[in-house]
Order: structure tokens, then C-alpha cells, then sequence
């Protein structure tokens, strides 16, 4: 990782994306979610999806994630269309998603295993994981023995472990507190700093979305309404967040998004 | 003169929290340990007692309620007799109880794994559900006469009807949130059903193999009441021809106690092969709110 690799901007267009999201419409019976999404994903880019409640956003990654098909279009990864689950794209869950019958580690070195990598070999990959997601010593512990905050960190490990293509998140720290919320948060980016995943992140918090994303898709009634560069520096530090450009910002997506959705009220 | 609170100088006379009151009742100390089997114990042996003095008094007749002595007698006198007729039980439960619970937990994962096995058999099995077991045992005696295989096939019977329906509704149950966490590491159809799917079934399937096994003693004993010659069923159905009630009451005693020593052993076992589940391993208030452990 070059030092100059962190002022390259992103989201710019750089051969072919990591994730396209071609004319993709779902439709759950007569409810349309959303029509003909057209969105594109860089490699290393952090992407947050926005919205309020019931826009589609959730349905949008887990149509990603390949969990049901989309009525209309195409998703690919890498240039290959989507079919289903994989672990090219590994996803960290809203709710408690970690297996509570197997201990920290096990959870942890859970892909590798699948993957039939040797025990010696998945072993130490997991501890690393553990350590990195700041567990270390709690590797025998059952799920059941952590809070809610470590379990969320066991998630994101396990997740991290498989080396997805494109690390999908669905609002995974809006179950926790403030203060355990903001130091995963930044815990989560010092790590996506050292290793440069493509992520599709999912939350309806704008402060989350600008301080960790690249850029902010804002989605409306059934399409996407916004596309917000992120302008700050990375490392990003605390500073960022309570930053009045951030603020600002956030104020601006909020009001916009205030707007749209009347709009759509009334034009309904 | 009240109590007074050494730190906050507050009188200790207001209600003690009840959480205080549960952690006392689970300290694992000598006394607290005491304290609970004379508990355990305390509503048998009323039982017992109130029994005895009733034989004692003499109030019903022997034929009745027997004298808990006589009871005594019998096993003196019979005991190599009823050991060989409670261990012919004991197989006939085991295998029975193995055989269709094996049989169920197998017809209920597949169940949830192939479409095509449910569409083949979902009618048949739930046609076949309500059927009453009993029911079924002179056309088992038709088909397997008298002895050892009418006898095991309708405790497994009995226990694959009980255990294919447990299981089926513990995988329909299965979180879909740890499906969907397992295919996003890459897990394979088998995958899922090996690291998702079973483990988080055993506590369901441990209940229906507790229940079914409830189910298989009664099962046995009406199976060798009508089609043997031999096993505890058959020494009560002898008894009860001599009008001896001491004999009925000891075998039904029997057979009680065969039944709890198995139940209490799969709690063991289903704690011992559970330390993920918070229902099994912690002691706290909320465990102890929903009724304890295990």
C-alpha cells in the first residue's frame, strides 16, 4: 500500500468496476421496490447506501449478495453475473449473525474451513483476525459470553476471513450503542485502510455514511435520487466527523432527502 | 433497632432484590445444596408416607392398594425373574427408541434438504400421523407374530412418528440469518446442513428424543401386554391374572424408574453437548425466570 494510493480518488472510473448493477428492478408481487438501478462500484472504492426506512436498500444488497434474483437486469462482480450467495461477496448481517454454537475462533476461521484450507494453515489466519478485530484472548469464548459489540466484531471478522471481492455490510453497528457504535466505526475503517476491500455499505445514519463512505448513494421512493461525493482525507480521524464540512453536508443530504420524499408524497 | 447499610448508611429494612434471593438459591455451597434435595425429595416421600399409613391403617382393601411391605415381599421373592423381564424391556425400548429415532431425525433432514423427498411423502407421513399406535398392534402380531419384532417395530414406530416431526419443524425453524451468513463464507447445500443446520436443531431434536422415549415405554408395555412372553409388560399382564396388585404397582414402579433415569440422562447429555446454549449454561436470573437450566 503506496502512501499516494489514498489520494486517488476512488470512485473515479478505472477499466472495468468491481461491481455493476446494470437495469436491476425488483418487484415483490404487485410492490415495486425499485426501478432500473444503474450503479457502478471501483475497486477499493467504500460505497454507503442511503435511505430512509423501506426505500430498498436493504433488498439492494441483498440482491448483491445473490439471496433472490432481481426481477429486471444484471449484477456483476468482476464482470461475472451474479447467481447466488458466494464469498466474493462476504456480507456482515444487522442482526446477530454470529453461530452461536461454535466459539470465538471457530466462528471466525469458519470460511477457511469451508474452503478445506488446512488447520495449521486456517488457524493462524484466525488469530490474526481475532487480534485485528481486538479479541485476542477471548478465542474459546462462546457468543453467548460477549456483548453485543464483540459479537458484531467476531461478524465483521468472519467475513474479512474469506478475502471477499466486495465486503457487503448491512447497517452492522446500528444495533449498538453510541459510543461502541463510534469506535467500531473507526476501528473498522483503520482496517479497510489497510486493506483496500471494496465496500457496500448499507445504513440510514448520514453522519456514519459520510465519515466512513467514498461516496453516498442517497435512495428515494424507488430509485436512487443522489449521488454525494465524499471529499474528506483519509486517515479519517474523530476530527472528520464533528467537522463543520461533514455536518454541513449532512444537513444537506437531510434536507435533500426531506424534498424528494415530499415530492413523491404528493406526487403519488 | 434497624440494620444499618455499613456504606450508604441506609436501612437495610426495604425488600431485598429478587435477584439477590436467586443467586443464594444457586450458590453451589453444602447448605444450598441441602436445602434443595430435601426439596426434591420432600413431595415422594410425603407421597410414600401417606401411602403407608393408608396400607397401615387398613382403610382400603389389600387388593386395592397394597401394603408397601408386600411389595418388598415380592421382590425378594421374584427378583431374578422381574431383573430378566426389566432388561427384555430395557432392549425392546432401546432398540425401538434407536431405530425410530434414528429413522425420524434421517426422514426429517431430508425432508428439509430435498423437495423431491417431501413431495414423495409429506402426505403419507402426516396421513399416517394421527393414526393411534395401539391400534396398530393385531395387525403387527398378523404381520410379525408373537415376540421381539412386533414389539420393536411399533416403539419404532411410535418414536419415528414422533422424531420426524420434531425434526422437520426444528429445520423449517432454523434462523434463515445464519443461512444466509453460512453462504456468504461459501458454504455448499451439504455445508449449510452440516455447520447450520444440525447444530442448531440438537436442542429441538434432544426434546423429541425425550418425548419419544416417554412415548416408547408405554408403547412397550402395551406391545408386550398383547404380543409376548416375556419383558415387564408381560410379568404385570401374569400379575394382574393372579390378582396380585403388589406385583402391578412394583412393575409400574419399574418402569417409572427405568424412565426417569433415561430423561435425567439425556439432560445430562443435552448439557453436556450444548456449552454454546445460554439455556444450559448460565445461572442467571433470566434462566432461572424461564424455569432453570437444561
Amino acid at each position: 500500500m503506496l502512501a499516494g494510493e489514498r489520494i486517488v480518488d476512488r470512485t473515479q472510473q478505472s477499466g472495468m468496476p468491481k461491481l455493476s448493477v446494470d437495469g436491476v428492478s425488483m418487484a415483490f408481487g404487485d410492490h415495486t421496490v425499485f426501478k432500473g438501478i444503474d450503479l457502478d462500484v471501483q475497486a477499493g472504492e467504500f460505497l454507503c447506501l442511503i435511505g430512509s426506512s423501506g426505500c430498498g436498500k436493504t433488498t439492494l444488497l441483498n440482491l448483491i449478495a445473490g439471496f433472490m434474483p432481481p426481477t429486471e437486469g444484471e449484477i456483476k462482480v468482476s464482470g461475472r453475473v451474479v447467481h447466488g450467495p458466494g464469498p466474493d461477496r462476504a456480507m456482515v448481517f444487522q442482526d446477530d449473525a454470529v453461530f452461536p454454537w461454535y466459539t470465538v475462533l471457530q466462528n471466525i476461521e469458519y470460511g477457511l474451513k469451508i474452503r478445506k484450507l488446512p488447520k495449521d494453515e486456517r488457524r493462524t489466519q484466525a488469530r490474526e483476525l481475532t487480534e485485528l478485530v481486538g479479541l485476542g484472548g477471548r478465542e474459546d469464548y462462546y457468543p453467548a459470553q460477549l456483548s453485543g459489540g464483540m459479537r458484531k466484531r467476531v461478524d465483521v471478522a468472519r467475513a474479512l476471513s474469506v478475502q471477499p471481492e466486495v465486503l457487503l455490510m448491512d447497517e452492522p453497528f446500528a444495533a449498538l450503542d453510541a459510543i461502541t457504535k463510534a469506535r467500531m466505526q473507526e476501528e473498522f475503517l483503520r482496517m479497510w485502510e489497510n486493506r483496500e476491500t471494496t465496500v457496500v455499505f448499507v445504513t440510514h445514519d448520514i453522519e456514519e455514511a459520510l465519515f466512513l463512505g467514498d461516496r453516498l448513494i442517497l435512495m428515494g421512493e424507488n430509485s436512487i435520487v443522489r449521488e454525494t461525493k465524499v471529499p474528506f482525507e483519509r486517515p479519517r480521524t474523530e476530527e472528520v466527523r464533528t467537522s463543520p464540512e461533514l455536518q454541513g453536508m449532512r444537513r444537506e443530504v437531510i434536507e435533500y432527502n426531506r424534498s424528494v420524499t415530499r415530492d413523491g408524497e404528493t406526487g403519488t | 433497632m434497624t440494620a444499618m447499610d455499613n456504606r450508604t448508611g441506609k436501612s437495610s429494612a426495604s425488600p431485598r432484590p429478587v435477584r439477590h434471593q436467586i443467586v443464594r438459591a444457586n450458590a453451589d455451597g453444602v447448605a444450598a445444596r441441602i436445602r434443595r434435595w430435601i426439596l426434591v425429595l420432600s413431595v415422594p416421600l410425603a407421597f410414600f408416607a401417606l401411602w403407608y399409613a393408608v396400607a397401615e391403617a387398613g382403610i382400603v382393601g389389600r387388593i386395592f392398594i397394597p401394603h408397601p411391605e408386600t411389595i418388598l415381599e415380592r421382590v425378594t421373592l421374584l427378583w431374578r425373574e422381574l431383573l430378566v423381564a426389566v432388561w427384555v424391556s430395557i432392549q425392546m425400548v432401546a432398540m425401538g427408541a434407536f431405530i425410530g429415532s434414528v429413522a425420524g431425525i434421517f426422514i426429517g433432514l431430508l425432508f428439509g434438504f430435498s423437495r423431491l423427498a417431501r413431495e414423495l411423502f409429506e402426505l403419507t407421513l402426516d396421513t399416517i400421523r394421527p393414526v393411534p399406535i395401539f391400534a396398530l398392534i393385531p395387525l403387527f402380531v398378523l404381520w410379525f407374530g408373537i415376540g421381539l419384532m412386533p414389539q420393536v417395530a411399533l416403539v419404532a414406530l411410535g418414536v419415528f412418528l414422533i422424531l420426524s416431526f420434531t425434526t422437520i419443524e426444528a429445520v423449517r425453524n432454523v434462523p434463515r440469518i445464519f443461512v444466509r451468513a453460512a453462504l456468504t463464507c461459501g458454504a455448499s447445500r451439504i455445508d449449510v446442513y452440516r455447520t447450520v443446520v444440525l447444530p442448531s436443531i440438537v436442542p429441538e431434536i434432544l426434546l423429541g428424543v425425550r418425548f419419544g422415549l416417554i412415548a416408547a415405554w408405554g408403547l412397550d408395555v402395551a406391545a408386550e401386554f398383547s404380543s409376548s412372553s416375556e419383558g415387564l409388560g408381560y410379568f404385570m399382564i401374569v400379575r394382574g391374572q393372579y390378582l396380585d396388585t403388589a406385583g402391578i404397582v412394583l412393575s409400574v414402579l419399574l418402569f417409572c424408574g427405568c424412565a426417569i433415569i433415561v430423561d435425567r440422562a439425556l439432560r445430562y447429555i443435552g448439557r453436556k453437548c450444548m456449552p454454546w446454549n445460554p439455556r444450559v449454561t448460565q445461572q442467571d436470573f433470566i434462566t432461572e425466570l424461564l424455569g432453570g437450566r437444561g
